[in-house]
């Protein structure tokens, strides 16, 4: 389990999290949302290790991620929105990386970069960035590490790709692992994340999985903007060819919920938001 | 899992940086052998023969191989831990602080030593051969097992101690930055000796820096007023720089690292 405490964290005298809380459980994959410099990529490396919290506890299965024990970092893996690799064959960056971590599978290893389709007799270094992006991803999911950390993943990625990744990242999610995705591209993995965590002004301001969220609001798309006044209308937002409008309440037919939409509604509405999940007995 | 010291990811290290590091490693290789063979093969021919291997230029040759070479190893050590493209990946590697600096340590002050010298040796082996076989000099090549090497060796795990420190201390420029802080160091160092000596001997001065005798021997003078004192700071430089100052650079060099990781590792 992956647990921040009362965290308060700033880069030189700005706060960016302020008593910050939050809770990862195994067997999920996140989904962490926020505005830009809202902190997603600094929440990362808080968890895992990179940056030391100012106040407060981030506990990591058990440990201290701050203490960067090596036992701690061979059960964590890093894919970075920006890629850096060295210039090795795959084979050398296998052999300097794979001993590290002793859960490797590299059966698995095999099969994703096959199926990404990464070319095998390049430098890493010589790879386009869509190229590293897979193989990186392909490392990352087959390390067997109980924490993965994806920031930006399918930024480079081309479509059949993305969809391709939703696939493998699924598959290599078990009882034991927690993944973290961090992205702007919502659509990309809307079917992947669950549940969501949105950091908002230094703080959690959502963190529900999606069935909950299918309980308590319903999203309907209408080619004219429902009435402000309307009864459970909680937020509407012009789109191309209509409105889309978020209401409380559970939809009978229980229809898509459009991460954009809700990203908006949470971050425009926070009060209201709470309000629906607080009264019908939600944690926020 | 001992989370400080293993030797098991001591050894994952060191394969990580021979991986990372041998093809620069052997072109340096490459361009020192071949700058060794084709001065001693110019000579062969220049001379028509007529000049005869001699161990003792290779002894030179990899004397100051070792010394120019170690010194930009050392100083590239930590080049992972400043550089901000590399240094989240170096970080997050599962190994301690303590392993990561010790397996520089070792690489720079017993692996490389080692295999310059048998480089060195190999080459001279080869040039020997071929010089022979072309001009009918003599067979002269390196011997490795000379007094002079071993002593070599043991200056230049003290001077090569430094430049790691350099590379853990300095962010960017780590070789040209230590060079110049040695430079720096040794003009202060330079500057408050000779003050310290203006006071000491004030009665041999007229005027700040104008000796009444214009003939002046330091070390007999201080040998002469101070007998058992500079018995004592010849011992005591002895002990410093034999036995002290690389594992004082070793030891600040760790520190240096762990500070690094804190505050500018990402």
């Amino acid at each position: 389990m992956v647990q921040v405490k009362n965290m308060t964290f700033g880069y030189g005298k700005g706060i960016l999290f302020d008593d910050l809380n939050l809770k990862m459980e195994k067997g999920n994959i996140y989904g962490l949302l926020g505005l830009n410099g809202a902190g997603k990529t600094t929440l990362m490396k808080l968890l895992t290790g990179l940056l030391f919290p100012d106040i407060g506890q981030i506990d990591v299965f058990g440990e201290e991620p701050d203490k960067r024990h090596p036992g701690f970092l061979s059960r964590i893996c890093v894919l970075p929105e920006e890629l850096n690799v060295p210039s090795l064959t795959e084979s050398e960056y296998l052999m300097t990386r794979v001993p590290f971590y002793p859960d490797f599978d590299h059966g698995l290893f095999e099969r994703f970069i096959s199926e990404f389709e990464v070319p095998r007799n390049k430098r890493l270094n010589k790879l386009s960035y869509g190229q590293k992006k897979k193989f990186l991803l392909s490392f990352g999911l087959a390390c067997g590490s109980e924490l993965l950390v994806l920031d930006e993943p399918t930024n480079g990625l081309d479509i059949p790709s993305k969809s391709l990744f939703r696939r493998l990242v699924a598959e290599a999610l078990t009882d034991e692992r927690i993944f973290v995705i961090s992205t702007h591209q919502v659509r990309d993995v809307d079917s992947l994340i669950d549940p969501i965590t949105i950091l908002h002004e230094g703080k959690v301001l959502f963190e529900h999985g999606m069935a909950e969220v299918g309980d308590r609001i319903r999203m309907t798309r209408s080619n004219t903007p429902p009435a402000a006044d309307s009864d459970g209308l909680i937020y509407s937002e012009a789109a191309v060819g209509g409105y889309w409008s978020v209401w409380k309440g559970t939809d009978p037919d229980g229809g898509p919920i459009d991460l954009e939409i809700l990203f908006n509604t949470v971050i425009s509405r926070p009060d209201v938001y709470t309000e629906v999940f607080r009264s019908e007995g939600g944690p926020a | 899992m001992n989370n400080y010291f293993e030797f098991g990811r001591l050894g994952h290290l060191a394969r990580r940086n021979l991986i990372l590091d041998w093809r620069s490693q052997a072109i340096a290789g490459g361009i020192v052998s071949g700058v060794l063979f084709l001065g001693r093969f110019l000579e062969a021919w220049i001379s028509r023969g007529a000049a005869h291997g001699d161990g003792a230029d290779y002894t030179e040759y990899l004397i100051i191989t070792l010394a120019i070479w170690g010194a930009i190893y050392a100083s590239m050590a930590f080049r992972a831990l400043h550089d901000k493209n590399s240094n989240e990946a170096y970080l997050l590697l599962p190994a301690s602080s303590l392993e990561k600096v010790t397996i520089e340590v070792l690489l720079t002050s017993l692996v490389l030593p080692v295999a310059i010298i048998v480089l060195i040796t190999v080459a001279s082996i080869v040039t020997e051969g071929v010089t022979g076989l072309l001009f009918q000099t003599g067979f002269d090549p390196l011997n490795p097992f000379q007094r002079d090497i071993f002593a070599a060796w043991g200056y230049i795990v003290i001077g090569q101690a430094v430049f790691l420190l350099g590379s853990a201390w300095f962010r960017k420029a780590h070789f040209i930055k230590t060079v110049l802080s040695l430079v720096v160091g040794a003009i202060g160092f330079g500057f408050i000796a000779g003050i310290l000596f203006r006071i000491v001997f004030a009665s041999y001065f007229d005027g700040f820096f104008t000796p009444i005798e214009m003939r002046f021997d330091v070390e007999q003078l201080m040998i002469r007023n101070y007998p058992g004192l500079m018995k004592f700071m010849a011992a005591a430089a002895r002990i410093l720089f034999y036995y002290v100052l690389a594992p004082f650079c070793w030891f600040t060099a760790w520190l240096r690292f762990k500070e690094t990781e804190v505050s500018d590792g990402v």
